[in-house]
């Protein structure tokens, strides 16, 4: 299992399109990845009601839980995800 | 049944009859109900038969529509499709109904109101929007387990009136818009979807009338008023009378409209006054050309900019020019450049979340500022300027140096284009938006290098009132009949007389019947407005004699407050003139028919 902290960097906040890329990359992953917001509320990575429902903005950190086969390659991306700030 | 009348909010105008359509929406046939243990695999059962039709569904509309679905309609669709197969969504109903045996309807009820409520409350507009494709994803699943379909509202087989709970953009999507003659629906305001979708149709409908489905049949006979707000079930014989005739005359207005369409507006002492449109793309200019719209006194880009992901490059924006110069050989297609702020959302412009959007970082501030993208557009439009007579206006100008620094891209663009051998028209005209107070005050110094005006009065009021109309605590001073606004109109047109210069208004007020006498007395040359508007304005115009409309703007600049200018703007109207359907035609206007 692997975990590691991540700070979201859009201006916008977590909307619709951040959210839809994370779940189209995530969704590759047969691993189960798992968003958590420091109040302690949880969502699935794959999906996208969850993920918009955490409401997240510019500047809050999350931290990320995936654990499965396939954990280090979704790390990887999910890393790719917050540095390139979701391709905004 | 007897004659029922119900009242509600008139959002789009027109009189019609005919027979009623009830489209019962959300039908919750067991929201409230739990099940026996046993039942829990039939239960499943029935959900997951509700989510592949409903996936189907969305699957067959989609094809059905491609060709006539805009993109954002589509998006909605597909977004509803997306929580169909969402991790979050159906498994967390199974869930319901295998551990605490709910039914599958109150399975479906319980986890679409829990995210649509979640996302109601969220900061994010955007965000906050999504609700309403939850909440479309929940019902379809909940008609699809009534044993419903959906899909009935496609199935229209002849003119009717349809009756509502409340329209989805998923409804009006399948709505066979030939056979929908008004519509009336329970929920709703103003600014819902409903209001949006049948004045952007002009389609008569009201909203928001409690009541209305509970006593809605099938196939009662039906009158909506769409101006007054009423919808009248079962009418009797008085009642139809009485809607007949106003029917008969809005019908005859209609003609008389229709055939000012084509014809110039010239006042009865032959003075001509330019009656253009606004537009936001190509296509508008095109239905703007069938209204009788001399030309495009404004139209806005932003739209070019919206829902993109990178800024429209200048092949796309050229061929959108293009195709608007076309629409026109032998008038003028104003384009205005980019105007755009912080209260948009458009990531890629990276302007930035701002506390005072209207008086910050946009417009021609923002793009004297992005050289790059103001350079791209500033490019399209001068290559495009070769296909018929195009003009180029600046927003929000405040003061000479803009102005000045504007040209100078525009310079830069044109040198580019010489030496890349690019042909354009070297002379075309660059003029200004007039709509903050500080370039109406200045107007005599900016009329000396801007080739035309034109006085923005939406903005203009809002700066010089200091007064946001979405805020209804204070909207109420909102006017643009406020004697400070009448007088600032006033400075402008005169420095552009004394210029020689034309002058043009492209706000609310140039295509409001009331105002329009006013506007020709202060000495506007050009009115810009909403293409459905034009034939009444051609019309009025028609009545008028440009000395009187001289008088009144006299007697208007000695107006004190507001509803002074508004009573003299409506004596004048009676005595001079008609602007609706219910008034009298003067035997001096007949005339005109001929």
């Amino acid at each position: 299992m692997l975990k590691e902290e991540f700070t979201l960097h859009s201006q916008y906040g977590f909307h619709l399109r951040p959210a839809q890329v994370m779940v189209e990359k995530m969704s590759a992953f047969t691993s189960k990845v798992q968003v958590k917001k420091a109040d302690g509320t949880e969502a699935d990575a794959k999906s996208l009601l969850g993920l918009m429902s955490l409401g997240l903005n510019d500047g809050q950190t999350v931290e990320i839980t995936i654990q499965g086969d396939d954990e280090e390659a979704a790390m990887k991306e999910m890393e790719k995800l917050f540095q390139s700030n979701f391709g905004e | 049944m007897k004659q029922q009348i119900f009242h509600g909010i008139g959002v789009s105008e027109g009189i019609r009859k005919g027979k009623a359509f009830v489209y019962r929406h959300q039908v919750q046939p067991d929201v409230d109900q739990m099940i026996a243990k046993e039942q829990v695999e039939s239960e499943l059962a029935r959900l997951n038969r509700a989510v592949e039709e409903s996936s189907q569904e969305i699957n067959d509309l989609i094809s059905q529509a491609s060709a006539t679905l805009p993109e954002s309609q589509k998006a909605v669709l597909k977004g509803q499709k997306t929580f169909l197969t969402d991790p979050a969504y159906c498994p967390a109903m199974q869930k319901l109904i295998q551990e605490k045996w709910y039914s599958a309807g109150k399975a479906v009820q319980t986890i679409t109101k829990q995210y649509a409520t979640t996302l109601e409350q969220m900061e994010n507009a955007y965000l906050r929007e999504r609700a309403a494709d939850v909440w479309d994803a929940g019902n379809r699943l909940l008609n699809h387990l009534s044993g419903r379909h959906f899909a009935s509202l496609s199935s229209i087989p002849k003119p009717v009136i349809v009756l509502a709970d409340d329209l989805s953009p998923a409804d009006t999507i399948q709505m066979d818009r030939r056979f929908v003659l008004a519509f009336a629906t329970q929920k709703g305001g103003k600014t819902s979807h409903t209001s949006i979708f049948a004045k952007s149709l002009g389609i008569p409908a009201v909203v928001g009338i409690s009541d209305l489905m509970e006593q809605a049949e099938p196939e009662t006979e039906v009158i909506l008023d769409g101006e007054q707000g009423i919808c009248i079930l079962a009418p009797n014989s008085e009642t139809i009378a009485v809607y007949d005739e106003k029917m008969e005359k809005e019908q005859k207005w209609q003609v008389l409209l229709n055939h000012f369409k084509g014809k110039a507006a010239q006042t009865n002492d032959g003075k001509k006054i330019l009656t253009a449109a606004n537009i936001g793309s190509a296509a508008d200019a095109q239905e703007a050309q069938k209204m009788g719209a001399e030309g495009i006194g404004l139209f806005r880009t932003e739209q070019l900019y919206l829902s993109r992901k990178t800024a429209p490059d200048e092949e796309t924006q050229f061929r959108v020019y293009k195709k608007a110069a076309e629409c026109y050989p032998d008038n003028t297609v104003i384009i205005r450049t980019l105007d755009i702020g912080g209260d948009k959302e458009i990531p890629y412009l990276g302007i930035n979340r701002e506390t005072n959007p209207f008086l910050g970082y946009r417009a021609i501030r923002y793009c004297l500022g992005e050289r790059k993208i103001f350079l791209t557009q500033l490019r399209a439009i001068l290559r495009a300027s070769v296909y018929g007579h195009l003009a180029i206006m600046f927003p929000m100008i405040s003061g000479l140096q803009e102005l000045r620094d504007a040209k100078s891209v525009l310079k830069t663009a044109a040198a580019q284009l010489k030496e890349q051998n690019l042909p354009f028209d070297g002379s075309i005209k660059t003029g200004i938006m007039v709509e903050i107070p500080s370039a109406a005050v200045m107007a005599d110094t900016l009329a000396k290098e801007a080739d035309f005006f034109s006085i923005g009065t939406n903005d203009l009021v809002q700066y010089t009132l200091a007064v946001d109309r979405g805020n209804e605590n204070v909207s109420y001073l909102y006017d643009y009949f406020n004697p400070a606004v009448v007088r600032l109109v006033r400075r402008v047109t005169e420095a552009a007389k004394t210029a020689e210069i034309p002058v043009g208004m492209c706000g609310a007020m140039a295509g409001d019947p009331l105002a329009i006498p006013l506007l020709l007395g202060l000495g506007l040359t050009e009115l810009s407005m909403p293409a459905g508007a034009i034939p009444k304005a051609k019309y009025i115009i028609n009545q008028l004699h440009s000395d009187s409309c001289q008088q009144l703007a006299n007697q208007i600049q000695a107006c004190q407050t507001p509803p002074q200018v508004h009573k003299a703007l409506q004596d004048f109207a009676r005595a001079n003139f008609q602007m609706d359907a219910e008034q009298k035609i003067s035997v001096s206007n007949e005339k005109n028919l001929n």
